[in-house]
């Protein structure tokens, strides 16, 4: 029945590859996945089966419950028409404070973390002060707030005062229509209201919000002590002012927060006394209303604190105060004190380890769904999935000490049984990391999930390192603070913990994408195949180009062009947002805003400037054999080129068998690989990093590709690797193009090891064998896989382990399928939820298995 | 007329409560749907004009 | 060669009582809703070649087809 996969003669003997578990034996490939979920408790079954997902699929959503609420973008209006006259940032407290104290609150039957951010469990909340584009697309569509007058009437009103209207004054015409287009540039946050967090939990879980407020007033009688000194000294005297404002603010956020805490607190007392009848459930009603009760307010006392704790600061951080994508956090780090007084000391909230996977479980589903009212470009660019929802575990401490945990293991295990498309996992691989947890993670992978992706610990530690050495008060990130570091969102490290952690997406996010700019460099910067207008500046007739230099020099031009203009638009962002779209809460919960009184838009300690090539590899590619066919072999002409591609190849086939026949990355090929790699490091990278940003550092590229490789693909014409007009364009950063490495796993690693400088981070998509990852020697050759990779120096790998019959199969009966998940690229997607060219790219990419010349190389004992 | 004072469904804010004010309450009612049951809490006054969903205490 | 050249391909039409807005294969632009994507063109693989559609109350083509595109049919 399951197909098992075939012997090898390897070191003089023949190797057998039965399965692991002699009982999959009778299960078909095709419904493998479908078998592999094993909730941990009845509740987190029924959790599950009841879930309210919220995936997004062609930027529509799946599901025909969901809708948009209007309550948030009701009472932000009211409280900002209510404070003009009051500084700006008391403002954005007020407008948080009236959502929190007037909005309705949400409990759910079973659940144990509680707390919603919308008015019903089927709604998410929008967000009319950042981009009124994106609320008007979604008045336009079946999932507008209603009413819809009163949501139309509030839009309007935001247009003068949003961050959309604030940005585009900075910008002609030309150069707005050049980004909101999104086929070179994405479009930038004050169009799309798009944005990206770190929150620090830490100061909330251990210090509890009532010390945070005891801090910010006892900052403000000093500050008044400080203005009120003889002789008044005007030049320190007036810092005074901005400051005092912003610990008020942050003052009346936390107040707001403690109270919408305690709220929930009273709603689950008056649910158990008056609505439950099970008395068991009565009880642990209770037992939430006394959690809600002491926290975020005080510090956690145990593991059930931490985790509502938690989850109260993720939504007021990501989805009330402002929308942002990501779960930015070192999970395991953050919650392991408290694991130990649970489990292991059991002095307050005694539970077992048991227990503890059954708590992971349901944050899991709490995320599941968590609706988010992000703007149509973002809905359309995760398909299958809710949004970008991405933890990181495992590492290393000072002294690159192993950090793994029981409390990895927890997260590892509740991952693997309950089998949810989000959160997402990123470990951190360290040769010191312990192999139980890193069993774990193989089982994760082995059974399809996608995650943990893996990201090289000591490559994230160092790069911290690097970026703290521009920090414009020359305080960032300590040996310490560098090695409790965490994914932003799917690629780019960042800081966790109590200070310096990344605030905005105007810091880091946000994408390029080279394979366009491929296209219009053969174009003098004329967008002839979508926009039909002058995407960049003129780089000159490409027939005229006498060399390959020149051809190079023309697209670094175009990409230099783009890259600082992105990186303009966000930086414009970051001063808007530092006027008008304050953080009190966030500040109030960041050691340095509390300390030196500066919002967290404003204050920039650890500068942690990125930014996304997307399709790099098309690109890259494309030179290879423009230089190969038309300057070497002159085979044919730049002119021959040119035309055929505007023809999308149609009556060129035998050209395009040559273009598409060049050497191609991810072969260990010494000709494209030489192209390539100073492609990304002299273009890709080293354009980026001559640009200084907000934060007086350099941006430097995070190479990754979301679901952006098909929608940019679609906006790209035909290009030289050989690609026809909207074809997808590459599936990851640093991934060979779908189907085009054909010299097995070690190769590919071999290729992208060559690409060292100038880089942040490159994503890397590998899809395994299901048969032989399943047998008895998986975990071997994936371990020594992954120790090479480590050796070479590689920032990440992910991997798809879903075999092609499945995918087939869930093809022709989704509904059969719903529990196929699939790694689309640096998120995972329920695989029924995606569009059918998505999945079709999916299974185009080429499965690795492992001849015996890899597991020669990888040393590999079986 | 009957308002929310009179409703099964009003809880009056305790005064030791942070968002404590005179004659502020919550309104929660039970919700039911395909994917189960939910409870939803809404600031509302004791003096505020009864809604469809009103129940006599 | 340009992408909006040609009559039988998408064009400007004051009036038009087939725009591109009511069309099965108009999408909406992912950043400004005024203005939208045309998918109708489809590579034997299934990629689709899109178009820029600037406005879409006024532009049509003689492959106006009245509908909407299910998310299937999407990249
Ligand atoms: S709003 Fe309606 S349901 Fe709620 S307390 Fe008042 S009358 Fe009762
Ligand atoms: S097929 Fe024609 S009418 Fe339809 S969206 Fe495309 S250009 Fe417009």
């Amino acid at each position: 029945m399951s197909t098992v996969a075939a012997s090898i003669k390897y070191n003089g003997k023949v190797v057998d590859f039965p399965l692991a578990n002699p009982a999959e034996n009778e299960i078909a490939d095709e419904v493998l996945h479908e078998n592999l979920a094993r909730p941990t408790t009845e509740r987190t079954k029924r959790l599950k089966a009841r879930c309210r997902w919220k995936h997004a699929a062609a930027g529509e959503f799946v599901d025909a419950e969901v809708r948009a609420g209007i309550e948030r973008m009701r009472y932000i209006t009211e409280a900002h028409k209510a404070s003009a006259g009051q500084p700006e940032v008391i403002r954005r407290a007020l407008g948080l404070a009236n959502i929190l104290n007037k909005s309705t609150l949400v409990l759910q039957q079973d659940e144990f973390i509680i707390g919603y951010h919308a008015e019903d469990p089927e709604m998410f909340p929008l967000y009319p002060e950042l981009a009124y584009m994106a609320v008007q697309d979604y008045l336009m569509s079946d999932y507008s707030p209603q009413p819809k007058d009163e949501a139309a009437e509030i839009n309007e009103y935001w247009k003068k005062y949003s961050m959309q209207a604030k940005g585009e004054r900075y910008f002609t015409q030309e150069e707005l229509l050049q980004m909101y287009q999104v086929s070179t540039m994405e479009a930038p946050g004050f169009a799309t209201g798009y944005n990206s967090i770190s929150p620090p939990y830490e100061t909330v879980l251990q210090d509890g919000l009532l010390k945070r407020i005891e801090s910010a007033k006892e900052k403000i009688e000093h500050a008044k002590k400080e203005m009120q000194k003889i002789p008044w000294n005007a030049t320190t005297g007036l810092d005074w002012i901005a400051r005092i404002d912003v610990w008020k603010a942050m003052i009346i956020a936390d107040e707001a927060v403690i109270n919408w805490a305690r709220r929930h607190a009273r709603l689950a007392k008056i649910v158990a006394e008056n609505f439950e009848t099970n008395p068991a459930r009565k009880e642990e009603l209770l037992e939430i209303a006394e959690i809600s009760q002491r926290v975020p307010a005080e510090p956690c006392k145990g593991l059930k604190d931490a985790f509502q704790s938690k989850w109260y600061t993720y939504l007021i951080c990501h989805a009330i105060d402002r929308y942002a994508s990501g779960y930015a956090q070192k999970e395991d780090e953050m919650l392991e004190p408290y694991y130990n007084i649970s489990v292991k000391e059991k002095s307050f909230q005694p539970m077992t380890h048991t227990d503890v996977v059954e708590m992971v479980e349901m944050e899991r589903l709490k995320i599941s769904e968590h609706g988010a009212g992000k703007s149509r470009a973002y809905r359309e660019i995760f398909p299958g999935s809710n949004d970008l929802f991405i933890l990181t575990i495992g590492g290393t401490k000072p002294g690159y000490v192993d950090a793994c945990s029981d409390m990895t293991d927890a997260i590892l295990e509740g991952a693997r049984n309950i089998r949810t498309t989000e959160p997402s996992i990123v470990f951190r691989w360290h040769p010191v990391g312990r192999e139980k947890t890193k069993r774990l993670v193989f089982e994760c992978i082995r059974d399809g999930l996608g995650y943990p992706s893996i990201k090289h610990d000591v490559i994230g530690t160092e790069q911290l390192k690097y970026y703290s050495q521009f920090s414009k008060n020359s305080n960032g990130a300590t040996d310490e603070e560098a090695h409790y570091w965490g994914l932003v969102l799917c690629m780019s490290p960042g800081v966790c913990g109590r200070r310096k952690t990344h605030k905005t997406r105007s810091e880091g996010g946000g994408s390029i994408f080279p394979a366009k700019m491929m296209e219009i460099v053969l174009a003098d910067g004329f967008d002839w195949s979508y926009s039909g207008m002058q995407l960049g500046p003129h780089t000159g007739d490409p027939t005229t180009f006498k060399t390959f230099e020149l051809l190079w020099e023309a697209f670094r031009t175009q990409y230099a062009y783009a890259i600082s203009k992105v990186i303009r638009a966000k930086d414009i962002m970051r001063y808007f947002e530092s006027k008008f779209l304050q953080m009190p809460f966030v500040s109030s919960i960041d050691d340095g805003c509390m300390e030196l009184g500066v919002d967290a838009m404003e204050l920039s300690e650890q500068p942690n400037g990125w930014h996304n090539p997307i399709t790099t590899v098309v690109a890259a590619n494309s030179l290879v054999a423009v230089k190969k066919l038309i300057y070497d072999e002159k085979k044919y002409t730049m002119a021959q080129l040119v035309t055929a591609l505007h023809a999308n190849w149609h009556g060129y086939e035998d050209m395009r068998q040559d273009f598409l026949n060049a050497p191609k990355w991810g072969n260990d090929d010494d000709y494209a690989d030489a192209i390539i790699k100073d492609f990304y490091e002299d273009i890709i990278g080293g354009e980026m990093a001559k640009i200084t940003n907000y934060s007086g550092g350099p941006v430097l590229p995070v190479g990754q590709a979301v679901g952006l490789y098909m929608e940019i693909g679609s906006r790209t014409g035909p290009t030289p690797d050989g690609r026809f007009g909207g074809d997808a364009g590459d599936d990851g950063g640093i991934s060979p193009y779908m189907g085009t490495d054909k010299k097995g796993p070690t190769a590919v690693l071999k290729s992208v090891s060559k690409v060292q400088k100038n880089q942040k981070a490159n994503l890397l998509n590998q899809r395994l064998s299901v048969p032989i990852m399943r047998s008895v020697h998986g975990f071997n050759i994936w371990k020594s896989y992954m120790d090479a990779w480590e050796q070479l120096n590689i920032d990440h790998v992910q991997f798809n382990c879903v075999s092609t019959a499945e995918m087939k199969a869930a093809q022709k009966e989704p509904e059969k399928h719903q529990d196929l998940i699939v790694r689309v690229s640096g998120f995972s997607a329920r695989f029924v939820d995606i569009p059918t060219y998505g999945q079709n790219t999916i299974i185009a990419r080429n499965e690795q298995a492992f001849g015996a010349d890899d597991l020669q190389y990888l040393n590999t004992q079986l | 007329m009957t308002t929310c004072k009179n409703c099964s469904f009003y809880f009056a804010v305790p005064e030791d409560a942070g968002d404590f004010e005179a004659g502020k309450g919550d309104c929660v009612l039970e919700r039911e749907d395909a994917k189960g049951k939910y409870w939803l809490s809404k600031p509302t006054k004791n003096d505020s004009a009864s809604c469809k969903a009103f129940k006599k205490a | 060669m340009s992408a909006t050249g040609n009559e039988k391909m998408m064009h400007a039409e004051p009036g038009t009582k087939k725009p591109c807005q009511i069309c099965k294969w108009q999408i909406a632009d992912p950043t400004n809703p005024l203005r939208g994507q045309c998918t109708v063109n489809r590579n034997t693989l299934g990629g689709v070649w899109k178009r820029w559609v600037t406005d879409v109350n006024g532009m049509t083509c003689a492959k106006h087809e009245v509908g909407k595109l299910s998310f299937r049919e999407h990249v």
